[in-house]
């Protein structure tokens, strides 16, 4: 049971990481377009 | 809390949620947002002026007689690539030809009026076999015309041995023509204005040209008149031509007009050019000529795209002929598009569109 419990403490992180990510994919895009639009 | 939260998790969500927000940033942009973050298209159209009225006349849009005796002329030679001044073009025993001859030529006269009343008037191309191109000439008054030197000058639309080849119908009656020729024109087409012959072809020039060539090119809207303007593209042509210009009228209260040859720089093409280019380039009222689609009564589904995209631009009038194609124009009927009849005169083949000796008159 104590196992059990443990498991599920571990999945905890994926929310924040998520929105964390979401974020620098967002900036990344924003960046790329950037340097296409400098190159052309 | 601390002690609860993974860090292995939390960089698998960081990754997922990094993709997410790439993909999802760029879909966005690309969609919802895309006028708002794509730079805007940098226009700096040219105000060509106004004319008054324009009368086009179809002197003749049947290039050649039989498609087959055309294309195998071309097969035996070698191919489409082949240079046109060496292939020998069949000239008789060509029983749906004009007097056995396969050749015929495409030619169209033009009258201008300016805002001022004075018109201007214009030979555009000279056809292929003289024989046909003179017959034409004298039933139109074209001949008349030029020996008055009336008709102000000529514009070779491209040297293709249809529009240019019969260049002796125009240079026996008015030698000393003014002359535009677009940029990527041979050697070849200018010495035949000169007056060389080119026995392989069996075509001649007994009545060299003496007046002004003028070369057009493409870096610019070439005024020629107000309200009157060529623009010339760098377009690569079968049978080793390079190069070809085209009209552009701007007719008061009506719109643009464009009035073409072949339109080998394809009709699309063209009208984004005059879109981008061109003062008022966004209404087009009427297109006239040759838009080369199915010349040879064959038929692509990416044709079907290239009408569907021509009705958007809501044309008014079009008075397609000669290399458009049958075909084209009964497709651009049933869509809708605003085809002008023609009557199926002087060996014009059929009356779905503008044959030889009918007039488009926008005014």
């Amino acid at each position: 049971m104590e196992e059990d419990v443990k498991e599920v403490k571990k999945e905890k992180g994926w929310g924040s990481g998520i929105l964390v990510g979401l974020l620098v994919g967002i900036v990344l895009f924003m960046l790329t377009y950037q340097l296409l639009l400098m190159a052309k | 809390m601390e002690k609860d939260f993974s860090r292995r998790s939390f960089i698998k969500g960081m990754a997922v949620g990094t993709m997410a927000g790439y993909f999802g940033a760029a879909g966005l942009s690309s969609t919802v947002f895309k006028s708002q973050l794509l730079p805007k298209e940098k226009l700096n159209p040219v105000d060509i002026g106004q004319v008054k009225s324009l009368k086009i006349k179809v002197i003749s849009e049947t290039s050649w007689y039989d498609n087959n005796v055309f294309l195998n002329d071309v097969k035996k030679a070698g191919g489409l690539l082949v240079n046109q001044y060496e292939i020998p073009w069949t000239r008789e025993g060509v029983k749906a030809g004009y007097l056995g001859d396969n050749l015929g030529g495409f030619s169209t006269y033009i009258e201008a009026e300016l805002m001022d009343g004075k018109v201007i008037k214009i030979l555009q191309d000279t056809g292929w076999n003289p024989h046909w191109m003179d017959k034409r000439f004298k039933e139109e008054g074209i001949a008349e015309k030029l020996a008055r030197k009336e008709i102000d000058f000529q514009v070779i639309t491209h040297e293709h041995i249809d529009h240019f080849f019969g260049i002796e119908s125009t240079t026996r009656h008015y030698p000393d023509i003014p002359m535009y020729v677009p940029k990527g024109f041979y050697q070849d087409g200018f010495d035949l204005l000169k007056g060389k012959s080119f026995p392989k072809a069996n075509v001649k020039n007994d009545h060299p040209h003496k007046g002004k060539v003028t070369v057009l090119d493409s870096k610019q809207v070439n005024v020629l008149y107000p309200g009157i303007a060529l623009m010339t593209f760098d377009v690569p042509i079968i049978l080793r031509v390079f190069g070809e210009q085209a009209f552009v009228f701007n007719v008061k209260d009506k719109g643009i007009v464009l009035v073409t040859g072949c339109c080998h720089q394809g009709i699309i093409s063209y009208m984004e050019e005059v879109r981008k280019k061109i003062l008022g380039g966004q209404k087009i009222y009427a297109v006239q000529g040759g838009l080369h689609i199915s010349p040879f009564e064959d038929w692509d589904p990416q044709y079907d795209d290239l009408i569907m995209a021509f009705n958007k631009y809501g044309v008014q009038k079009i008075g397609c002929n000669h290399c458009t194609g049958f075909i084209t124009a009964e497709k651009m009927i049933k869509a809708g598009l605003p085809v002008v009849k023609g009557t199926a005169r002087h060996m014009s083949k059929r009356d779905i569109y503008l044959g030889n000796g009918d007039e488009l008159v926008i005014a």
